[in-house]
């Protein structure tokens, strides 16, 4: 399966059980990322998602252990590292900002090896950076 | 007759005095409450909040804040108490709404000298300078540039790690819904203390009735490492700090054609001693000003 994050300029997640930050503009960016393909998520980042009302959007509290290989998740409020062995490719969305935070990304980006880099504007953020690893040792 | 008044004036005079201490020192709970959130009797005072423990801000009342059902407006508003007798800052409050935000840079604030007032420098404050003029309520939340009742004295540690997080949870979250967001912020400070202890901070976003955006913290003015006398605004290093600063030895060595320092202990910190691009440093502050940054590994 395919991750996909968005991270803090500290790797948090989320601050008392609410995400840090969303963006329209990173939101169609990641549906289009991910178009053709099952999106996996749970009914607290659907809530974010249901107005675009794509077919291709699975929910489920479980997700992660239900998505199959070359599948994306999207993954807000859940700890990583049980799943570690079944994430094929990680999508990290940087907001580039410090927010608040008592929820943090549990893997190590130093286990992983960065593919691709790339800046854009979002709807509310002046920088967003987008990166994707897959795992060391894949090669 | 004239005895008569003088009582009533004496009392009136007591409990002026009583209500002008507890203002400066608490805030009533149980009187500021969203309807529906979790209710607390509880008072913020100096003397309830949790000693400072390594982290820049501590959650109060399980995140709740105290807003009142009445403040649920869709309509952006700001207050700044007036200055106390001693010349302090009392509550911030808005409601923020995109009208309110800045829609150019920053003005010069500096003509501004809050109470507890020091320009004091320390090596070990990120750009050294120990205080910063703190707004209250952020200027990228309201735009409010030279304002004196919304500038308290607070440290470079309060500012950067403690409230500036939260104004930037605050700030995207209006830019992206064009929605509001109740905002209050109280700096507690201890009997007649010039410098704040910290600051209470409370959110709420209105249209979505909290779902966005709910907190309620109190963010320290400390800074690690330092001694604050808060009655003054003086200070002085914690002597471990100094310890560790004494400790530190060597210079740092930056490389003027890659424009790279390097730290003692640093991969290529001892291969730089012969560098025909060597340029020393005394602090890494120093170095970065240069326009040098720090060598990863």
């Amino acid at each position: 399966m395919n991750v996909i994050v968005c991270l803090d300029d500290r790797q948090g997640m989320m601050f008392y059980n609410r995400r840090q930050s969303q963006d329209r503009k990173l939101r169609e960016r990641i549906l289009k990322l991910c178009s053709g393909n099952v999106l996996w998520m749970n009914a607290y980042s659907y809530k974010l998602y249901a107005e675009t009302a794509n077919d291709f959007i699975y929910v489920d509290e479980n997700f992660l252990s239900k998505a199959q290989k070359g599948e994306f998740c999207l993954v807000e409020s859940v700890l990583l590292k049980p799943y570690e062995d079944k994430i094929e490719q990680l999508i990290v969305f940087w907001w580039n900002r410090h927010y608040p935070a008592d929820f943090y990304f549990d893997l190590n980006l130093k286990d992983w090896k960065k593919e691709s880099e790339e800046e854009f504007q979002g709807s509310s953020h002046d920088k967003i950076t987008e990166e994707i690893y897959t795992k060391k040792g894949n090669d | 007759m004239k005895r008569k008044y003088y009582k009533i004036w004496l009392i009136a005079a007591l409990i002026t005095g009583i209500l002008f201490l507890t203002s400066c020192n608490a805030v009533d709970y149980s009187a500021k409450s969203v309807q529906g959130a979790v209710k607390s009797d509880k008072t913020v005072s100096v003397s309830n909040i949790p000693e400072y423990q390594g982290e820049p801000y501590v959650v109060l009342n399980e995140n709740m804040p105290m807003f009142e059902e009445s403040d649920m407006t869709q309509t952006s508003f700001e207050q700044y108490s007036e200055l106390d007798s001693l010349g302090r800052c009392g509550v911030a409050f808005a409601n923020v709404g995109m009208d309110l935000m800045p829609t150019e840079d920053r003005g010069s604030i500096s003509q501004i000298k809050p109470t507890g007032w020091q320009s004091v420098q320390y090596d070990n404050v990120d750009g050294k300078y120990l205080y910063n003029r703190c707004h209250l309520i952020g200027y990228q939340l309201t735009a409010e540039n030279a304002n004196e009742k919304n500038l308290i004295t607070g440290t470079r540690y309060m500012n950067v790690e403690g409230m500036l997080p939260f104004e930037n949870m605050v700030a995207d979250y209006v830019k992206e819904t064009n929605h509001h967001v109740l905002y209050r912020v109280t700096p507690i400070f201890s009997g007649t203390d010039l410098v704040a202890k910290g600051v209470q901070i409370e959110a709420y976003s209105v249209e979505d009735r909290g779902e966005a955006i709910c907190f309620h913290v109190f963010v320290y003015n400390v800074q690690p490492g330092i001694t604050i006398d808060y009655s003054t605004g003086e200070s002085h290093l914690e002597e471990a700090a100094a310890q560790k600063m004494d400790s530190f030895q060597g210079e740092i060595r930056g490389n003027s054609s890659s424009k790279i320092y390097h730290c003692p202990g640093q991969a290529s910190y001892e291969q730089m001693a012969t560098s025909e691009h060597l340029v020393i440093f005394q602090t890494e502050q120093e170095a970065i000003e240069a326009g040098y940054r720090k060598a990863k590994r």
